[in-house]
């Protein structure tokens, strides 16, 4: 009978948990939809998103078709937002821009969570010495400006967007393993933490299982945040002539090249950084949005 | 104070040798033999070997660090491949500039950051909360050499077109203030929208506070309360961004002073990387970075004298007074 009681709680409780965490998603959906700046940055994303996808759909003509009998032409029909100084459409190596700026963006800050989150998780769960050595390492790492740490490796190691990508992850890892660590430390005194440990649980099954789920929500905001960091740097990089290389059509390689032609030219430099503005602003509204949603004692 | 003062400058040289640690193994693990690059192609196998034990390539890589730290504790960040002038005196006849810019952006940063962060939670939720807000986002999405360059189309190539003449000059730095107006505008609209966002949050904060409801119950001007009680105690978390945005306008000053032509150690670097001069792009941000931690060093000191607590903290500690200490 005892037994049958037993099931029956558990068979309860399973449910009732799962109502328990659609409710908690509900609750930071609500949060989320009530603002205003957090839906339109959301909207601006996925149009950023679909224009990516689409690219080859979009754009009119190829990035990289050169017509020197077009070139400098300012916008019109044919030509949305004008051609370049070598008869390339503008519109179109916006269009697929995006593609190259959200990659960039978002595997750099992927593989600096993945880096940086491990290593917080070591530093916050081992605390003691484990955390003081690695946390003054990061302090080194954070002494130095990442634009700057990013062109001392993109010059050592030659420009590419595969190097871009590389420095940049390594300049946004210890501000992860920061994030990560400080969420770890207060997750790691829970009651769930010893429960498990009770169990018989590893530390590694500490972490990945119990802990890091539980220290995502920060991440996820930062990260966000951090993406759209990542693409202005990485623009900044193929500015100066670290980044991409022609003809990609990276938008800060674009704006490079528009500052040349500026007096004639004016839509070579409007456009591309149009449209990493609007990029960055659709992140960093999502990402104030995110944080509110996630953590609404933050809200100001 | 002084113990705070000697704690944080011992605290700046591991920092300093840190620094100089990572873009040493930069250096370290570039492709490519620098004694073949300061040779050329034509060398031959025995000479590059000469020059490499010359250079000292061929020493253990700790040894090799531990001469690069003393060479740079030494003032030598290495010479130009192209010119062999030593990188530190290159540099310090353009850093003094980019510094010029660099508080220049500061300034316009502080005033349009506080004065408006104070508007804007005066005035919470209202129109121009919501302005401001608006500016401050779009300051941070925007890139700033693009911003710069905007600048230059308006202000210079626009406004010359439409009156006949230009409005600031849109490079060089030969018109003294008037060609610092738009790189500096630059450079510190970006620092602006943060100094904003803390000045809101902080004084939000604030005026949520008992003394603020107490210094309005006392029946003091709107204008006192907010900017003598509320201001003075918003100011501190404040001051900490000013002074790490400082740091960053430095980082930043190698754009704009790219798109204006301005004759500072960043375009320097710039121009470094357009050449391939890697000894100068590494020297140059080793340069840059240890000016960086010295200007975080200098806040930290600042903080603790603007800051009571601070001094409180460590004057208990040098006294050993329990309630002195309690009391912090």
């Amino acid at each position: 009978m005892a037994a049958k009681t037993g099931n029956q709680a558990v068979a309860m409780t399973a449910p009732a948990a799962k109502k328990k965490k659609r409710s908690q998603r509900a609750e930071i959906w609500r949060r989320f939809k009530k603002s205003k700046t957090a839906l339109i940055g959301f909207g601006l994303l996925l149009l950023v998103l679909v224009t990516a996808v689409f690219a080859d759909q979009i754009a009119p003509h190829s990035y990289d078709g050169m017509n020197l009998l077009v070139r400098r032409q300012p916008p019109s029909a044919e030509y949305l937002m004008g051609t370049d100084h070598m008869g390339r459409c503008v519109f179109s190596r916006v269009v697929y821009g995006t593609r190259i700026s959200l990659v960039v963006g978002f595997f750099a800050v992927l593989l600096s969570a993945i880096a940086g989150g491990t290593i917080g998780a070591i530093s916050g769960f081992y605390g003691d010495k484990v955390d003081n050595f690695i946390m003054r390492i990061i302090d080194v790492i954070l002494s130095i400006p990442p634009i700057l740490l990013a062109i001392a490796i993109v010059s050592a190691f030659g420009g590419s967007l595969v190097n871009v990508m590389i420095a940049i992850a390594i300049g946004y890892t210890p501000r992860f393993a920061r994030v990560v660590r400080g969420s770890v430390m207060t997750i790691k005194e829970d009651e769930f933490v010893d429960a498990a440990r009770v169990l018989g649980a590893s530390d590694y099954r500490i972490i990945t299982k119990h802990i890091m789920p539980n220290a995502l929500a920060p991440v996820i905001v930062q990260g966000t945040l951090f993406v759209a960091m990542a693409i202005l740097q990485a623009a900044g990089l193929s500015f100066i002539g670290l980044g991409a290389q022609p003809p990609t059509p990276e938008w800060g390689a674009m704006l490079s090249s528009g500052q040349n032609y500026i007096r004639d030219a004016w839509w070579m430099s409007v456009f591309p950084g149009l449209a990493i503005a609007v990029t960055v602003l659709s992140l960093n509204l999502l990402g104030d949005g995110l944080r509110d949603a996630l953590d609404p004692r933050l809200k100001t | 104070m002084h113990r705070y003062i000697i704690k944080r400058l011992i605290y700046f040289i591991p920092v300093l040798i840190g620094v100089s640690f990572i873009v040493f193994t930069i250096m370290y693990l570039t492709p490519g033999c620098p004694a073949t690059i300061r040779l050329g192609d034509q060398a031959t196998t025995e000479q590059i070997e000469r020059m490499r034990d010359l250079m000292g390539l061929n020493r253990p890589f700790l040894v090799q660090f531990g001469s690069y730290l003393w060479g740079v504790v030494q003032g030598d960040f290495g010479r130009s491949l192209h010119t062999n002038r030593p990188v530190l005196g290159e540099m310090l006849i353009r850093f003094p500039n980019t510094m010029m810019l660099s508080a220049a952006g500061m300034a316009i940063a502080v005033v349009i950051g506080i004065l408006v962060g104070v508007l804007s939670s005066v005035k919470q939720y209202s129109f121009s909360d919501t302005i401001a807000m608006l500016f401050a986002l779009v300051g941070i999405s925007v890139p700033n050499f693009w911003f710069g360059m905007m600048t230059i189309l308006i202000f210079a190539v626009w406004w010359s077109g439409a009156f006949g003449y230009s409005l600031f000059p849109s490079s060089g730095f030969d018109d003294g203030l008037r060609s610092l107006f738009l790189p500096a505008l630059t450079l510190g609209t970006s620092s602006a929208a943060i100094v904003l966002r803390m000045t809101r949050s902080s004084m939000l904060e604030v005026l949520r506070q008992d003394y603020i409801r107490t210094a309005r119950a006392k029946g003091l001007k709107e204008r006192v309360v907010v900017f003598k009680h509320a201001l003075k105690n918003a100011l501190i978390p404040v001051i900490t961004v000013v002074g790490l945005q400082f740091g960053f306008l430095l980082g930043g000053a190698v754009f704009t002073e790219t798109v204006f032509s301005f004759p500072g150690s960043g375009r320097f670097i710039v121009e470094a990387i357009r050449s391939r001069d890697l000894m100068v792009v590494q020297g140059g941000v080793l340069f840059l970075a240890i000016a960086f931690s010295f200007i975080n060093l200098l806040v930290d000191l600042l903080y603790g004298v603007i800051d009571p607590r601070i001094r409180t903290q460590y004057k208990a500690q040098r006294w050993n007074i329990p309630w002195l200490r309690r009391g912090k």
